[in-house]
């Protein structure tokens, strides 16, 4: 895999193994979606303490 | 909003206003759901807010109503108030396509719970209303603005706040998972709230994201909101991220003094791209609830930056989730770009899922 999320090759992979596949016109607005999310939630996730759990919903209480 | 006279066009009025004619019996819910239903064959060929619209099951509910508060049996500010409900909810007997060639058939047999409550209520459903397919959107085709048919009336509850707005019904049942319910009324200049996750049951609504699906109440006014939501919200055993809390008189809230009261304002992110117009008009609004005596605390908001690109992995992971096996065998009938956000949810990895649940509110 690149240093990009999902490659057209990695797509091709990874949606044949999950059972579906993605259309040619699709791959780069695929990848251009999941990149940069990618990265930045990385990048914040990286600062949380190591044990930090997700937090799955708001919890008012 | 004006109370009603006889010179009045009902249209002008909130439902606060609407009930009262009713329970003055200065209006019938008949008059009421009559006038809805001749304003819709008017203007929604133009404005293209239903998608289905339930006339003769309105007309009969309309009755029923009548009948009941002839009799003294009058259930509340809802009754006889005619309302539409976004097409991701299940409406019993009635196709609920969520907008999507993927549910063109589907019939639910019974009603979403919060059309439940509103129905028993006294509220009149008038119809099915436009979201962006199955709630993935920041629009609502084919529906347009209310005040200009030439600009777009957000989403993905377009549909519900564009009738709103417009005067085809009184209320909208709507659904926020991103934006959903407040930039539509910010865009049809309506009211909305989003509610407290888990205030009000999911069961019955197509799923956009578990975890940040919210539905909720589009209306005329702030007190309309207080009702709907007070009808809308409690605990659902067909819900199970609903809580059995206590839900207060919202409506008590209403016409009381603000003094005091400490409201955040945020300085950062959130006028970083405003059109000026609007920063304006919220500025000005800000001025005024300081006028009237509330303390506005300038507010820097922790980890806003990069909330959208964090939100998108939760949104995309769930919603691939929920689509998946009609994904898989009917992948053709999902619009083009919802077909892409899906794939992409199919293709987020676990640990951006996880990452991103982390971050939240971090």
């Amino acid at each position: 895999m690149t240093s990009s999320a999902f490659d057209a090759v990695a797509l091709d992979y990874l949606a044949a193994m999950a059972g579906f596949s993605v259309r040619e016109v699709d791959k780069t607005n695929v990848s251009a979606l999941l990149d940069p999310s990618r990265e930045i939630v990385a990048r914040r996730a990286n600062v949380l303490p190591i044990d930090s759990p997700p937090a799955l919903f708001f919890d008012p209480r | 909003m004006s109370e009603y006279t006889e010179m009045d066009d009902v249209v002008n009025l909130d439902s606060v206003g609407a009930a009262k004619a009713i329970r003055s019996r200065a209006l019938s819910p008949v008059e009421l759901t009559e006038r809805m239903l001749e304003r819709i064959a008017l203007v929604d060929p133009y404005l293209k807010a239903y998608v289905e619209v339930l006339s003769d099951q309105a007309r009969v509910a309309a009755r029923i109503a009548d009948a009941e508060i002839r009799c003294g049996r009058y259930r509340g500010p809802l009754h006889g108030i005619p309302i539409s409900v976004k097409a991701l909810y299940d409406v019993k007997g009635v196709r609920s396509t969520s907008c999507s060639k993927v549910r063109e058939n589907y019939i639910p047999e019974e009603d979403a719970t919060v059309v439940k409550k509103l129905r028993g209520a006294g509220a009149i459903i008038l119809g099915t209303a436009t979201t962006y397919e199955f709630a993935f959107g920041f629009d609502s085709p084919p529906t347009r603005n209310a005040w200009n048919i030439a600009h777009i009336p957000s989403g993905s509850s377009g549909g519900p706040a564009a009738a709103v707005a417009a005067g085809l019904c009184f209320a909208g049942a709507a659904s926020d998972a991103g934006g959903s319910i407040r930039t539509p009324a910010a865009a049809n200049g309506i009211a909305g709230i989003k509610p407290t996750y888990g205030r009000v049951s999911k069961a019955g609504i197509a799923v956009l994201s578990w975890s940040l699906d919210h539905p909720g109440p589009l209306a005329r006014s702030v007190r309309d909101l207080a009702i709907l939501l007070q009808i809308m919200s409690g605990p659902d055993p067909k819900d199970p991220h609903t809580r059995d809390v206590a839900i207060s008189d919202y409506t008590k809230a209403l016409g009381g003094d603000i003094r005091g009261i400490r409201i955040a304002l945020p300085t950062n992110y959130f006028f970083d791209d405003v059109q000026s117009a609007v920063g304006d008009a919220v500025t000005d609004a800000v001025k005024r609830l300081e006028k009237l005596g509330a303390i506005i605390v300038p507010t820097t908001i922790r980890g806003i930056d990069g909330v959208v690109e964090s939100w998108l992995p939760i949104a995309i992971a769930e919603a691939a989730t929920y689509h998946q096996k009609s994904f898989r065998t009917h992948g053709e009938l999902y619009g083009e770009d919802v077909r892409i956000l899906l794939a992409a949810g199919e293709m987020t990895l676990a640990t951006t899922y996880i990452n991103a649940l982390r971050v939240r509110f971090a």
